[in-house]
């Protein structure tokens, strides 16, 4: 027969063994780490860089199709933005007038452009989810003869949701040219 | 000296130890191997989710011909399908997305995959399958389990107020 202390030794250690059993249980419920796998956090970066990719693709398309809309609108409005400095004669807008010359009242269809276009490319970012991308972002050029450019002038902030729900990383990358589109 | 019974009894405490050992050996060895087993699934279904943004990004890209726009894609043609319901339209968007996915690598001899195109403020789905998904729910073999998402994305509509939502699926293929 075992003598009492080395039976303490034993049962201790058996003890021992299920106090770590209940330790490494109470372990794995703890609140899991930001990255819970290797290499997690590339993957989720590599993640958002499609997220980016994605919007820059949606303001592709946006743009397409604002640019369409706008050479619509400026031909139905005789070339102009808003204002028709000559007024208009029947819903149709006049380019002269009496009182003024026909050079005066000729719309400036770069400036009208734009501004159309602007208006009409803000129209279709409100749907996109997260209403991440700014209104207003672009300053455009119009190169050659119908080439459309816009350069940002805000980041676009792509929120990276499983970091935690406040960061937010911004993507500066390829952002500030929206889109060249050729209309001939 | 001690009878054979005693002997037992005083190597009993540590048999005991010796068992409780042994058995959480294979405790935590199973349990580690079923974890690495999780975290090699999530890092497959990680990088294949990114495989599958990359992929339906480049098919949407597509060039397609369409007589409205000058070069334009597919994302151009499935919003135009959902503006003027151009059922011939849609079958050469059909033909198009048969030909890209089923080159690609969501379709192998554990799965397929599937595309919805769904514009939310006409209430209007459509729903395009590889052959190897039709076949699957022709014979009953597709349960909700069985399709996964692996990537969605939103293409403007030329209609401003309006958007198409594309979610791409990877259909398992289910054996009976």
């Amino acid at each position: 027969m075992l003598n009492k202390k080395s039976q303490v030794l034993v049962y201790g250690l058996i003890a021992a063994v299920i106090a770590i059993i209940i330790f490494s249980y109470i372990g794995d419920v703890q609140p899991k780490k930001d990255f819970s796998i290797i290499g997690d956090s590339s993957l989720i970066l590599l993640e958002i860089s499609k997220e980016a990719e994605k919007t820059l693709f949606y303001i592709d398309q946006s743009a397409k199709y604002s640019t369409h809309q706008t050479i619509y609108d400026l031909a139905q409005n005789g070339g102009f933005a808003d204002e028709k400095e000559c007024g208009a004669y029947l819903g149709y807008s006049l380019w002269s007038s009496d009182s003024k010359v026909i050079t005066e009242c000729n719309p400036d269809f770069k400036e009208n452009f734009k501004t159309t276009f602007k208006k009409n490319l803000n129209e279709f970012f409100p749907n996109y989810p997260q209403e991440n991308i700014p209104i207003n972002n672009y300053n455009l050029q119009l190169k050659d003869k119908l080439s459309v450019i816009g350069l940002a002038t805000e980041n676009i902030k792509i929120p990276i949701g499983d970091f935690s729900s406040d960061t937010v990383y911004e993507n500066t990358a390829d952002l500030d040219k929206i889109k060249e589109t050729k209309l001939e | 000296m001690k009878g054979k019974k005693a002997q037992v009894e005083d190597w009993l405490p540590t048999i005991l130890l010796i068992v409780v050992l042994v058995f959480l050996f294979f405790f935590f060895s199973i349990s580690s191997a079923n974890s690495a087993e999780k975290s090699k699934e999530q890092i497959e279904f990680q990088t294949s989710s990114i495989d599958s943004k990359q992929l339906l990004l480049i098919y949407l890209k597509t060039p397609f011909e369409l007589d409205a726009i000058q070069n334009a894609n597919i994302a151009d043609a499935i919003a135009y399908y959902f503006t003027n319901l151009d059922e011939e339209l849609l079958k050469q968007i059909k033909t198009e997305t048969n030909e890209f996915f089923s080159k690609s690598q969501l379709e192998s001899d554990r799965s397929s995959w599937s595309l919805d195109l769904t514009n939310p403020k006409k209430i209007k789905k459509i729903t395009i399958d590889s052959e190897k998904t039709k076949k699957q729910i022709s014979e009953g073999r597709l349960d909700r389990k069985s399709k996964i998402k692996l990537s969605e994305t939103l293409v403007p509509s030329p209609i401003k107020d309006e958007f198409i939502q594309i979610q791409l699926f990877s259909v398992k293929t289910v054996y009976r």
